[in-house]
């Protein structure tokens, strides 16, 4: 395969601003978080646990943070980045993908942009996927304020023990998009009246199990941008 | 920073670590208590919880 080359740069800046010259593209058009879990450090999340459950980095391919809830129906594990930093606006696209899988369904599971809380299952705000059955269905969210400013629609299944990932996009319109394994899967519209996160969120993942057995959730990569124009 | 909600039933024991410092503790919650207590404590911060205790 051929490549293409720059030798001279690549600059996404106007010619007249301060970054014209740079030979990259300006890394200040966005802000955003990338973690491959090639390192982990817990003092960098809020971690909510209910029974025992130490989220650790494990041994595989691609570095993988694994976190497995202990063995009573209903015990979780949810870790959200502190300290939150992605709002939403209107004018300024987002995006998020995640590539994870969970050992067995029959579990609940949640993963994207929420508001930091002890319940990551049923946040006031954020957009994000959930999986609560045991068919995997996913159901991509976008909430402000709980119930009164709910919009959801299905958009991917699960495979236990199968990673996959899942995205969304933010237009910066009206519209955010759902994907799994880079096919749209899902739309909602009429976000930005009704729908659009009004408060603060961050990364935020982690799962529960639905029966008295461990679960699982490995997490391969997260990574999350907004725009900044 | 580890919230951690131990026990079953209504006899959890809720513990918020940042790093070895122990933020709060409270035991004898039911799970929606524990959680809420955290959830105040996340928003209002943990010292305003100490305070009220």
């Amino acid at each position: 395969m051929s490549m293409t080359r720059f030798p001279n740069g690549l600059s996404t800046a106007a010619s007249k601003f301060p970054m014209g010259a740079y030979t990259h593209p300006d890394p200040t058009d966005e802000h955003g978080y990338f973690n491959d879990y090639n390192a982990y450090a817990s003092t960098d999340w809020t971690i909510t646990v209910v029974g025992t459950s130490t989220p650790a980095l494990v041994a595989g391919d691609g570095g993988i943070l694994g976190i497995t809830t202990s063995a009573t129906s209903g015990d979780s594990s949810f870790l959200q980045k502190t300290i939150a930093s992605f709002s939403f606006e209107t004018g300024k696209p987002a995006w998020f993908a995640a590539r994870f899988k969970v050992s067995t369904l029959a579990t609940t599971m949640v993963i994207g942009l929420q508001v930091i809380d002890t319940t990551p299952l049923d946040v006031t705000d954020g957009i994000y996927f959930l999986s609560t059955t045991a068919t995997g269905a996913v159901t991509g969210i976008c909430r402000k304020n709980a119930s009164t400013g709910s919009t959801s629609v299905a958009c991917g299944t699960l495979v236990a023990d199968t990673y996959t990932e899942l995205a969304w996009y933010w237009d910066g319109k009206d519209t955010v998009n759902f994907y799994q394994d880079k096919v749209q899967t899902g739309s909602v519209t009429g976000v930005a009246a009704s729908y659009l996160p009004d408060t603060t969120c961050t990364v935020s993942f982690g799962v529960q199990t639905d029966s008295a057995n461990a679960r699982t959730m490995s997490v391969d990569y997260v990574h999350t941008v907004k725009s900044r124009r | 920073m580890q919230i951690n909600i131990a026990g079953t039933g209504d006899k959890r024991t809720l513990t918020v670590l940042d790093g070895a410092e122990v933020l709060l503790e409270a035991d004898g919650l039911k799970l929606k208590d524990a959680q809420d207590l955290a959830r105040k404590g996340l928003r209002e911060g943990w010292d305003t919880l100490k305070a009220k205790k």
